[in-house]
C-alpha cells in the first residue's frame, strides 16, 4: 500500500522543536489508559503535495463512485436503530440505495432496495415491523430474506423465475452495534479489513458501543466536497486558529497521530484533555485551567469548594473527578474506575472511506461523510453516543440542516454545536480556495496531518487498481 | 483596578484595557494577539460598565465562544475590544506580571 521507503521513524532533528507529547501525558496518570492508547507508531510517509483537483473534479467523483465507494465497507445503519424483525432502515450513498433489515431470526440482511418490476426504492425511509416487503407502485412483494412472495397480475408475466426473482443482496457485517455493507463479493471480510483497529477496540472494554445509545445525530448539508469536509476532522492543528477557545484545556499541540504502514483502512488521533495547549501565552495555572474548565461546562459549581482545584490535585484529576462525579450523577451513570484518557481525552478512530468513532466518553461522537449529488456538495452527520443503565432509551432526533443553517442552533449537541459550526465556516471557505489555488497543489505537513496523507495514499490505491 | 491581581493601571482615552495592560507590564491570557478571534482574552467589567462603548459584532461573536459564567455579576467583555473611557474594576484571573522572555536564538 504504501512506499516502503518513506516508512521512517520521524527525524531525529523534528524532536527538537516539538512541544511535547501525548504519551507523557498518558503515562503519568494513576488510572492507566487503555493499552492500545499507549502504543505509539510515529511513521512519516512522504511529503508530497496533494492535487487539488481530487476536491472538485467530475473525473474524480466519478473514479471514486467506480473504484472506492463500490468496493469498499460503509456504515449504512445503527443496529440498535432496527432491533426487532422486520425493522428496516434505509442508506443512500452516490446513488445507490440500500435496504438493512433486521430477520426473524435476528440476523441483519441488507438488499438493493429497488423493485425488480419497474425499479422504484421499495422503501423510502426507515420503517417497523413490517411482514414483507411490497412496492408501493404496482405492488410487486419480497419476503424480508429477499425471497419473491408475490406478483400481481401474475398471468402478464410469463417470463418471471420466481424462483430466480428474489432480491439482490448486499454484503453486510456488524461490528460494535454498526451495521456496514460492501457491494463487493470479492471484499476482505469487515474484520480483516479493519485490520488492527478491530484487536484495538477488542482489547479496550470501554470502547464497547452496546451500552451507549444515539442521543442525536445532525445531519448537515454542505457545499464541499466529502473530502474537504472530512480532513477537516482528522487533524488537531487546525485547533489553535479555528477553535482558540479551547486552549485552556485542550493539549491541541501535543496530539498524537497513529498510522500503521501496513494498516491502509485505519489511523487514529489522540488529543490530552485537561491541559493546557503551549499556544495560549501566559501558560495557565492548573488552579485557572479548572476555573475555565467549570466556567464552561458546570458554571453553577463556580465558586463552590467542589469546582476548584483539590489540595494536591493536578488539573487533569481535578477535571477527571469533576467529570466522573459530577456528569456521572447527572447524566446517572456509574463512570467509577474509568481513568481520565476514557472521561477526558478525545481519541478518534477513522476507518477508510468515510467513518470515525470516537470511543471516549470525553468526546462521544460518531461521524459519517457522504458526497452529494456534484463533487462540491456533501452530507456530514455527527451523531452523539452518551452511555446508559438500566433500559436502553430509544434513538434521539435526527435533524437535518441546510448549508445556511447553524450547527449552533442544535441544543442537542450542547457545548459541540458552536465548536461544529466554526469547522462549518472554516470548510465551506476551504472549498472554495481550493478551486482558486494558483499551483492547485495541498501541502501537508508530515506529522500532524499524517493522517491525512495516510487516507490519499490508500485513495490512490484503491483508484490505481 | 484589575482583581485579582490588585493592580492599577492607565491608560489613554479610548485604548483597548488589553494594549494599557501590556503597556503596564502585564501579560494577559490570548491566542490570536488582539484581532477578536480567539474569545481567550474575555474580562469581567465589575464597575465601570456604564462607561462603555457597547461590544461590536466581532466581539460578540467571540464572546459567545468564551466560558458563559463569570465569577461574579458583572458585564463580560474582550479586553483586546474594550476601551477604557475611565475608571473600571475588572476581573480577571491568568493575568501575569511580565518576566524577560528567553531569547532560544542566542542560547
Amino acid at each position: 500500500m504504501v512506499d516502503k521507503a518513506l516508512d521512517e521513524p520521524l527525524a531525529r532533528e523534528f524532536e527538537l522543536d516539538r512541544p511535547g507529547r501525548a504519551q507523557d501525558v498518558l503515562r503519568a496518570d494513576k488510572e492507566p489508559p487503555e493499552p492500545t492508547l499507549l502504543d505509539s507508531p510515529e511513521y512519516v510517509l512522504g511529503t508530497e503535495s496533494i492535487d487539488a483537483r481530487r476536491y472538485y473534479s467530475t473525473e474524480w467523483h466519478n473514479l471514486e463512485v467506480s473504484k472506492v465507494w463500490s468496493r469498499t465497507w460503509q456504515f449504512a445503519a445503527w443496529s440498535y436503530d432496527i432491533p426487532h424483525p422486520g425493522d428496516i432502515a434505509v442508506y443512500r450513498n452516490v446513488g445507490q440505495s440500500v435496504l438493512v433489515i433486521r430477520q426473524r431470526d435476528g440476523s441483519v440482511r441488507a438488499f438493493h432496495n429497488s423493485c425488480r418490476h419497474r425499479g422504484r426504492e421499495l422503501c423510502t425511509e426507515a420503517l417497523q415491523s413490517q411482514p414483507e416487503l411490497r412496492c408501493p407502485f404496482h405492488g410487486f412483494t419480497w419476503r424480508l430474506d429477499g425471497a419473491l412472495k408475490w406478483i400481481p397480475s401474475a398471468w402478464d408475466f410469463p417470463q418471471i423465475d420466481s424462483a430466480e426473482f428474489g432480491l439482490p443482496e448486499v454484503r453486510c457485517e456488524q461490528w460494535n452495534g454498526f451495521v456496514f455493507i460492501n457491494f463487493d463479493s470479492q471484499a476482505p471480510s469487515l474484520v480483516s479489513y479493519m485490520g488492527k483497529m478491530f484487536a484495538q477496540f477488542a482489547e479496550s472494554p470501554s470502547w464497547d458501543f452496546s451500552n451507549r445509545y444515539m442521543a442525536v445525530n445532525a445531519v448537515k448539508h454542505m457545499n464541499l466536497n466529502w473530502k474537504t469536509c472530512m480532513e477537516g476532522f482528522i487533524e488537531s492543528f487546525h485547533v489553535t486558529c479555528s477553535h482558540p477557545q479551547l486552549l485552556p484545556m485542550s493539549a491541541d499541540t501535543i496530539t498524537q497521530y497513529d498510522v500503521w504502514p501496513d494498516e491502509p483502512h485505519f489511523n487514529r488521533m489522540i488529543t490530552p484533555i485537561g491541559v493546557a495547549s503551549t499556544n495560549l501565552s501566559p501558560a495557565p495555572t492548573d488552579a485557572e485551567l479548572v476555573e475555565t474548565f467549570v466556567l464552561t461546562y458546570l458554571p453553577e459549581l463556580a465558586g463552590t469548594p467542589e469546582g476548584i482545584q483539590a489540595p494536591g490535585e493536578s488539573a487533569r484529576e481535578a477535571l477527571h473527578r469533576l467529570t466522573r462525579d459530577v456528569l456521572g450523577a447527572r447524566m446517572r451513570v456509574k463512570l467509577e474506575n474509568k481513568p481520565p484518557s476514557w472521561l477526558l481525552d478525545s481519541v478518534e478512530y477513522f476507518l477508510f472511506p468515510n467513518f470515525m468513532i470516537w470511543p471516549t466518553f470525553g468526546a462521544p461522537l460518531v461521524y459519517r461523510f457522504r458526497p452529494g449529488d456534484t463533487p462540491e456538495k456533501c452530507i456530514w452527520e455527527t451523531m452523539v453516543f452518551l452511555p446508559f443503565e438500566g433500559e436502553r432509551p430509544p434513538s434521539g432526533p435526527t435533524i437535518v440542516q441546510t448549508p445556511g443553517e447553524s450547527l449552533a442552533d442544535i441544543p442537542e449537541l450542547g457545548f459541540l454545536g458552536p465548536v461544529l459550526q466554526q469547522d462549518v465556516e472554516n470548510l465551506e471557505s476551504l472549498q472554495r480556495g481550493l478551486r482558486a489555488s494558483l499551483s492547485q497543489k495541498v501541502t501537508l505537513s508530515n506529522y500532524q496531518e499524517v493522517r491525512i496523507r495516510h487516507f490519499h495514499q490508500t485513495l490512490q490505491e484503491y483508484v490505481d487498481h | 483596578m484589575l482583581e485579582p491581581l490588585g493592580v492599577t493601571f492607565a491608560a489613554y482615552s479610548g485604548e483597548t484595557v488589553m494594549h494599557a495592560a501590556e503597556r503596564a507590564g502585564l501579560q494577559w491570557p490570548t491566542v490570536c494577539h488582539g484581532n477578536a478571534q480567539c474569545g481567550t482574552c474575555y474580562v469581567e467589567v465589575l464597575e465601570g460598565a456604564d462607561k462603555l462603548q457597547p461590544p461590536e459584532d466581532r466581539e460578540q461573536r467571540a464572546l459567545r465562544m468564551s466560558p458563559p459564567a463569570v465569577i461574579g455579576d458583572g458585564t463580560m467583555r474582550l479586553a483586546c475590544q474594550l476601551r477604557a473611557y475611565g475608571d473600571l474594576k475588572l476581573h480577571r484571573r491568568h493575568v501575569r506580571k511580565c518576566e524577560p522572555l528567553p531569547n532560544r536564538n542566542q542560547s
